[in-house]
C-alpha cells in the first residue's frame, strides 16, 4: 500500500503537536520515523493508523484519505493492517496463543484446527514456539513485545505499523527484535513504519528514515544519507550529543528567570 | 464556573452516547439478529452473579433478622407479633431486597468492571482491540452490561428469600413463631405487584451500575490513579443513582400505578 500524508497537523486545544506533515511512503518501504521524546512521533503513528483523526492534512492510502473515512470505512482499511504496540497492549486476560488467535477468530471464518495450525505457525515466526499457553503476565518483556508483533502478523497485514519495538529491551534482546523485524518485511514485502529513538535499530531495519522535531519534518533520506550528513541537528541526534540545535538544557538565564516568575 | 459546567455536561453527553452506542449494540443489534456472543454474556453472569451469592446471602440474612427483630419491638406493644412475617416480606420482597443487593453488587461488581476497563484502556488494549478493526463497546461493554442484566434480578430473589429466611430464624428463635406459620404469613402478605416492582427495579439498577461502570473504566486517563479514581467514583455514582432511580421508580408505583 502506497502511503502519502499531506500537511498533516494535529492539535490538542492550544498545542500543536504535528505541523503540516507531509511525506510519502512506498508500497513494501520500511520506514523509520525517528525524534526525541515528545517531538510527536508517536502521535503521527497514531494519525496514520487511523487511532486519531488529523486536525488538518490527509493520510491517503492507495489515495483513499483516511482523515476522511467514517469508522466502518476505516475499520475495511485496518483488517489489512497490522499494529504492534510500544507496550504489546496484549490481552492480560488471554493466554499468549488466543491473544494471536483473537484478530483471526473475529475476521476470519475458520475451524478451530486451522485457527490453532496458524497461531503455531505466528509464534513459530517470532521464535516463541510452545509459548502458547503461557499468560502475558508470565512472560519477560521482549517475549511480550514478540507476541504483540505476531498478533499483528496475524491476519498476514499489507502495513505494519510498530511503535518502539525495541525500547527497554536489553541489547541481546534489541538486537533479535530488529533482526526479526528485518526478516519479517523482507520475507513479506510489507509496508512497515516504525518509530523508535534507538539509533541502532533503526539503521539496522531502515529503508528510508524521517526525521521528526517538534512536530515538523525536518531531515528525510536513506540510512547512508543520515550517516554522512554534516547537519547539527541530525548529527546531535544520531550521535547521541547532550548539546546542540536540540534544546535539552535551559541557558542559566533563562532558568533563573522562570525560576522567578518572569517567563 | 462556565468551565466546570461545560466539562460536566460534555462528559453527560459522553456518557449518554456511550450508553446509546451499548444499547444499539446491544439490543438493537439483536433485534436485527445479530446477537453478541452467548459464551461471553454467561462468562460474565458466572463471573459477576455466582460470586457475588457469598456475600448476598450474608448480608440479606442479616438484614432480615434485623427488621424482624426491629419490626417486632413496635408490634409486640399491639400484640400483632405475627404481621412480622408479612412486614419483612413486603419490605424485603419491595425494597430491601432489590436496593440491598444492588449496592452490594455495586460495590463488588461495579468496581470490578470499572477497574478492569481502566485497567484495559491505560494499558492500550482497547486501542488494540481498534487497531484490529473490532469495536471494544461490542466486545468488551455488551457482555458485561448483559450479564449484569441477567445476574442481577437473580441474585435479588436469591437474597429475598434469604433475608425472609433471616426473618422466619429471629420469628422462631425469638417470637415463638412456628416456621410454617411465619412461611404462610409472610407469602399471603406478598401480592404479584410486590414482586413485579421488585424485579423491575432489580433490572433498572442493574442498567445503571453496568452503565457507569462501563463509561467510567471506558474513558479512564492517567494511569494508575485515573483507574483509582474511576473505580471509587463509579461506586459512588452507582449508589447514588440507585437511590435516586428507587425514590422516583417508588413514587411512581405509589402514586400512579
Amino acid at each position: 500500500m502506497k502511503i502519502e500524508v499531506g500537511g498533516v497537523e494535529q492539535r490538542y486545544g492550544p498545542r500543536c503537536v504535528l505541523k503540516g506533515v507531509t511525506f510519502t511512503i512506498e508500497t513494501g518501504e520500511t520506514v523509520v520515523i525517528m525524534g526525541g521524546s515528545g517531538c510527536g512521533k508517536s502521535t503521527l503513528l497514531r494519525v496514520l493508523s487511523g487511532i486519531e483523526r488529523p486536525t488538518a492534512g490527509s493520510v491517503r492510502y492507495d489515495g483513499e484519505d483516511i482523515a476522511r473515512m467514517s469508522e466502518a470505512e476505516l475499520d475495511r482499511l485496518r483488517k489489512r493492517w497490522g499494529f504492534c504496540f510500544q507496550g504489546g497492549a496484549l490481552f492480560g486476560s488471554l493466554t499468549v496463543g488466543q491473544n494471536v488467535a483473537f484478530p483471526i477468530r473475529e475476521h476470519a471464518d475458520l475451524g478451530e484446527k486451522v485457527i490453532d495450525i496458524m497461531v503455531k505457525m505466528k509464534l513459530d515466526m517470532v521464535g516463541l514456539t510452545g509459548f502458547g499457553d503461557l499468560k502475558p503476565s508470565q512472560i519477560s518483556g521482549g517475549m511480550a513485545k514478540r507476541v504483540a508483533l505476531a498478533r499483528a502478523m496475524a491476519l498476514d497485514p499489507e502495513v505494519l505499523f510498530m511503535d518502539e519495538p525495541s525500547a527497554g529491551l536489553d541489547p541481546v534482546m534489541s538486537a533479535a527484535i530488529d533482526q526479526l523485524i528485518l526478516d519479517l518485511t523482507k520475507k513479506t514485502k510489507i509496508t512497515t513504519i516504525l518509530v523508535t529513538h534507538e539509533m541502532k535499530s533503526a539503521f539496522t531495519v531502515a529503508d528510508r528514515m524521517i526525521l521528526l522535531h517538534e512536530g515538523v519534518v525536518v531531515a528525510e533520506g536513506k540510512p547512508g544519507d543520515f550517516r554522512a550528513s554534516r547537519d547539527p541537528l541530525i548529527r546531535q541526534f544520531i550521535d547521541g550529543q547532550p548539546d546542540g540545535p536540540i534544546p535539552l538544557r535551559r541557558h542559566r538565564d533563562e532558568y533563573l528567570k522562570s525560576m522567578m516568575g518572569a517567563e | 464556573m462556565s468551565s466546570r459546567l461545560a466539562d460536566s455536561l460534555e462528559r453527560f453527553g459522553r456518557f449518554c452516547l456511550l450508553s446509546g452506542d451499548i444499547v444499539e449494540r446491544g439490543l438493537l443489534q439483536s433485534l436485527r439478529g445479530k446477537f453478541p456472543k452467548g459464551a461471553e454474556i454467561v462468562w460474565f453472569i458466572h463471573r459477576m452473579g455466582v460470586g457475588s451469592v457469598p456475600i448476598v446471602v450474608l448480608i440479606c440474612g442479616f438484614v432480615g433478622m434485623i427488621l424482624a427483630m426491629q419490626t417486632a419491638y413496635q408490634l409486640a406493644k399491639f400484640g400483632a407479633t405475627l404481621y412480622v412475617a408479612s412486614l419483612v416480606s413486603v419490605s424485603v420482597v419491595r425494597e430491601l431486597g432489590p436496593l440491598i443487593t444492588a449496592i452490594l453488587v455495586s460495590g463488588r461488581v461495579g468496581a470490578g468492571v470499572a477497574a478492569e476497563l481502566g485497567t484495559m484502556a491505560v494499558s492500550e488494549e482497547i486501542t488494540a482491540l481498534r487497531t484490529m478493526a473490532l469495536n471494544p463497546v461490542r466486545i468488551l461493554l455488551v457482555p458485561r452490561v448483559a450479564g449484569l442484566i441477567i445476574a442481577l434480578p437473580i441474585l435479588t430473589l436469591i437474597g429475598d428469600s434469604v433475608a425472609i429466611a433471616g426473618g422466619l430464624v429471629i420469628g422462631w428463635g425469638y417470637l415463638h413463631l412456628p416456621p410454617e406459620l411465619f412461611y404462610k404469613v409472610a407469602v399471603e402478605g406478598l401480592v404479584m405487584k410486590d414482586f413485579l416492582t421488585g424485579f423491575a427495579k432489580s433490572i433498572i439498577f442493574a442498567i445503571l451500575i453496568g452503565l457507569i461502570a462501563c463509561y467510567k473504566g471506558y474513558y479512564v486517563r492517567g494511569g494508575a490513579v485515573g483507574v483509582g479514581t474511576a473505580t471509587t467514583e463509579t461506586v459512588v455514582m452507582s449508589i447514588v443513582a440507585i437511590i435516586v432511580a428507587d425514590l422516583l421508580f417508588t413514587a411512581l408505583f405509589y402514586f400512579a400505578i
